[in-house]
């Protein structure tokens, strides 16, 4: 593969606008392709991506030598990643574009609430502005401050506190719908009481009195807060990942031969 | 008895405010006027976590091992993720064990795990370079083959650290170089990336890394399947795991400080459950006896 | 310039930032009003900023924009109508082209599905096959079962009787009939409640932890350290 050797100089911007070129007239042949030829291509290029990590899974490794537990397809790992690592930060953009496209649209047309739409834009920038500057100019107290006030003072901030108010929901809705309906319901309640009574210090003083050894111990909410968890919790955990493990492998395997289906697989194309 | 069933129906229609106002002063009040509270007995799992450090710590054919604390969370799980970081952190560092922190969900988990391990290593006389390394972050998707490769090779595959600086030459890392060359894992997490860990490194070297788990308590009760199986050999469960590693350590940090508002406001569920419930039969009750008249 | 010199001046500024951003979300549990909506917006703004800056700083310019520009790794150019093959998506007529990069990933993903799963499921399962059913493991028995140290081999008969009926609960493959099968997945999903209960008292751990965390912002950084002046 002479071709693909690291460049310098001018040379090395020649190879990147003549790569940018050969993609471009890619993209430009691809949108010729004939509709019928869609779809077997989006297969093609879906089973070859899926080929090479479930190939590299499967095909044998080495026992010996200097390559001991890997296979032809192991050197290729960490580039075919990189690769879909940053492909998957382009798509970034397309969110970018769409919030954009909204919030844009609503201040240019002054539509109802379009200020909350000016405070949006204006914090995308008063955030990735200072954060990238200060990338570039190390020492520059402006950046740093600037980045601080919008991170520290308010990114950290608004997201816990928008992580925490789900407490206060909590609450609401242990009061109004944890109620005991239904057998099931009942012992989803007393489950949870043992529990949350097993894992705070004032509730594990109710049992406190009992004794830390012998079989009365059992009775100790703490003890019987970690039987709940580790006896009957844990199977139950274990019974729902595998049937969530299997359920997501038989996708995968539908997914990864194109025989899904549903709207997005079977639009037209 | 009457009075009381239609004050208990009645109540089902308090204002949501009056809830969330309660809660508010249920964990405040504590904060302030410094409500006693007993310690909180330790878990199993949080005990079997400290004696893995601990044994780790004493066997002198594995302490010399570099230990990868992995703080994969951001500050909105910070209350719990960031109290088990500086607890494992006081116990690595005054059991004098080397570490390398490493963050891969999110780029926030690298700064929180370096500003804990920053507060913490002028007391413990750690210095950076010398004593701890920092790996950076790396995408979530361009880990499972850094990992797969590591096995073989750790400081070419993860190149630099979070200043630029190849690992190569850095004092700690020196005699670093396969995956036997990891002496214990810990995760700190607050979204599903153990699972790399398990699947791609645990179990791929001479013998099996002893990994621990420090997850939120929402994620907790779905890695008690992992410790039945051995392939975690402790866990700290959010707060109050942070909170029972202090007491082990007797280390009091947040934890051990809001030991009394975690009590309380969890109590003041279980009461408006209990509360909630009582007016479900009351209403019932009352239905009942208006009946018979 | 002076302000972004002084870092303690700066600090208690995002404090105090910090704190009406907080409380600015909690305006809502009051009533749905247009402080709350400005800091939502505040909050979407600035989660994006952070994207962007992050995107750029941790993925694009260490593995695609150096390696491509001062490593001379030009082929990384290709990435570039890769990655546009995204954007087509806002292409009626050539919709079709982002298909083929969202297949790349479908791919991706399920290959990789495999080996996750092998590796992550079968010790578990093995350990859960593997639990001894007739002799009790006195030494190897931690110290908080149920009953313990005398029933080790009841509480692992009763681990697997859970795991059995709960997946018998879960199977939809075929109709269940008779009376064995309806009868273990009714109790499996008795059992699953148990889960359940034990999942929702750890949430609410978790919940009450991360409010926790925000008060004590409130009260010990905020009120105490600026507002009072007074730290420890």
């Amino acid at each position: 593969m002479g071709l693909f050797v690291p460049q310098s100089g001018p040379l090395l911007w020649l190879f990147i606008v003549g790569a940018l070129l050969f993609g471009g007239l890619c993209l430009f042949l691809l949108t010729l392709a004939p509709p019928r030829a869609r779809k077997p291509l989006i297969a093609a290029v879906t089973f070859l991506a899926g080929l090479f990590f479930a190939a590299e899974f499967f095909w044998p490794v080495a026992t010996s030598g200097d390559n001991i537990g890997k296979n032809f397809l192991t050197p290729y790992l960490k580039p075919v990643s990189d690769m879909t690592t940053v492909l998957q930060a382009f798509a970034l953009g397309v969110g970018i574009y769409s919030l954009l496209n909204v919030h844009l649209r609503a201040i240019a047309r002054r539509r109802q609430g379009w200020g909350f739409s000016v405070v949006l834009v204006g914090s995308i920038l008063a955030i990735a502005v200072p954060a990238l500057w200060k990338e570039y100019d190390r020492e520059n107290t402006v950046a740093r401050g600037l980045y601080t006030l919008a991170y520290d003072g308010g990114f950290n901030a608004l997201n816990a506190a928008m992580f925490s108010i789900v407490a206060f929901y909590i609450v609401s809705a242990a009061y109004r719908a944890f109620r005991a309906r239904s057998v099931e319901a009942t012992i989803l309640l007393c489950s949870a009481l043992v529990v949350i009574l097993g894992q705070i210090a004032v509730g594990q003083a109710l049992t406190s009195w009992l004794p830390a050894e012998g079989f009365a111990a059992n009775f100790r909410l703490e003890i019987l807060r970690n039987w709940i968890l580790t006896r009957v919790n844990a199977p139950a955990v274990l019974a729902i990942e595998l049937g969530i493990g299997i359920g997501a492998l038989a996708t995968s395997l539908r997914l990864w031969l194109s025989l899904e289906q549903g709207s997005y697989f079977e639009e037209e194309v | 008895m009457r009075p009381l069933l239609v004050l208990l129906v009645r109540g089902q229609r308090i204002d949501r405010r009056v809830l969330y106002l309660l809660l508010a002063a249920t964990v405040a009040l504590p904060m302030v006027i410094r409500l006693p509270v007993p310690p909180v007995a330790i878990t199993p799992q949080s005990r079997q976590f400290f004696r893995t450090v601990e044994q780790f710590a004493d066997d002198p054919a594995r302490r010399h091992k570099l230990v990868i604390l992995c703080t994969n969370y951001g500050s909105g799980t910070s209350a719990e993720n960031q109290t088990q970081t500086e607890a494992v952190l006081h116990h690595l560092m005054r059991k004098r064990l080397k570490f390398a922190l490493f963050a891969f969900s999110t780029p926030q988990g690298r700064e929180l795990g370096k500003a804990s391990a920053e507060k913490l290593a002028s007391r413990y006389g750690y210095e950076y370079g010398r004593d701890y390394v920092h790996f950076g972050f790396r995408p979530p998707d361009s880990v499972e083959p850094l990992l797969k490769a590591a096995v073989r090779d750790i400081p070419g595959n993860f190149g630099n650290d979070i200043n630029g600086t190849p690992l190569a030459e850095i004092p700690v890392m020196q005699g670093i170089r396969t995956v036997n060359d990891i002496g214990m894992i810990v995760e700190v997490a607050s979204s599903n990336t153990l699972q790399l860990w398990i699947a791609f490194f645990q179990r791929v070297g001479e013998e099996p890394i002893p990994t621990l788990y420090c997850p939120t308590n929402v994620m907790a009760p779905e890695a008690f399947p992992l410790l039945a199986s051995g392939q975690l050999s402790g866990m700290l469960a959010g707060l109050n795991g942070a909170t029972e590693y202090e007491q082990l350590l007797n280390e009091p940090g947040f934890g051990s400080g809001v030991s009394a508002p975690l009590s309380y406001s969890q109590l003041l569920i279980v009461l408006l459950i209990a509360l909630g419930n009582a007016g479900m039969f009351a209403q019932r009750r009352l239905a009942r006896l208006r009946e018979e008249e | 310039m002076g302000l972004f010199d002084n870092a303690p001046l700066i600090k208690v500024i995002s404090v105090w930032l910090a704190a009406l951003c907080t409380l600015g979300i909690y305006s809502v549990l009051y009533k749905e009003n247009k402080v709350f909506r400005f800091f939502e917006h505040l909050f979407i703004g600035l989660a994006t900023g952070y994207t962007i800056y992050t995107t750029w700083n941790d993925v694009l310019k260490p593995r695609w924009w150096e390696p491509m520009t001062t490593k001379g790794m030009w082929w990384w150019a290709f990435a570039v109508p890769a990655g546009l093959l995204f954007y087509f998506i806002y292409s009626k007529k050539h919709a079709w082209l982002s298909r083929l990069i969202f297949g790349l990933f479908f791919g991706a993903a399920a290959g990789r599905a495999f080996q996750g799963f092998a590796a992550f499921y079968f010790p578990q399962i093995r350990a859960a096959v593997n639990m001894p059913l007739l002799n009790p493991p006195e030494a190897a028995a931690p110290t908080a079962y149920f009953l313990t140290p005398f029933s080790a081999v009841l509480n692992n008969l009763l681990f697997l009787a859970i795991l059995v009926s709960v997946m018998t609960y879960f199977f939809f493959s075929f109709e269940q009939k008779g009376k064995i099968t309806p009868a273990i997945a009714r109790i499996g999903r008795f059992l699953l409640m148990f889960a359940f209960g034990a999942i929702f008292g750890s949430t609410i751990m978790a919940r009450m932890s991360l409010l926790i965390g925000r008060i004590h912002f409130l009260i010990h950084d905020w009120i105490q350290g600026v507002l009072l002046n007074r730290t420890g």
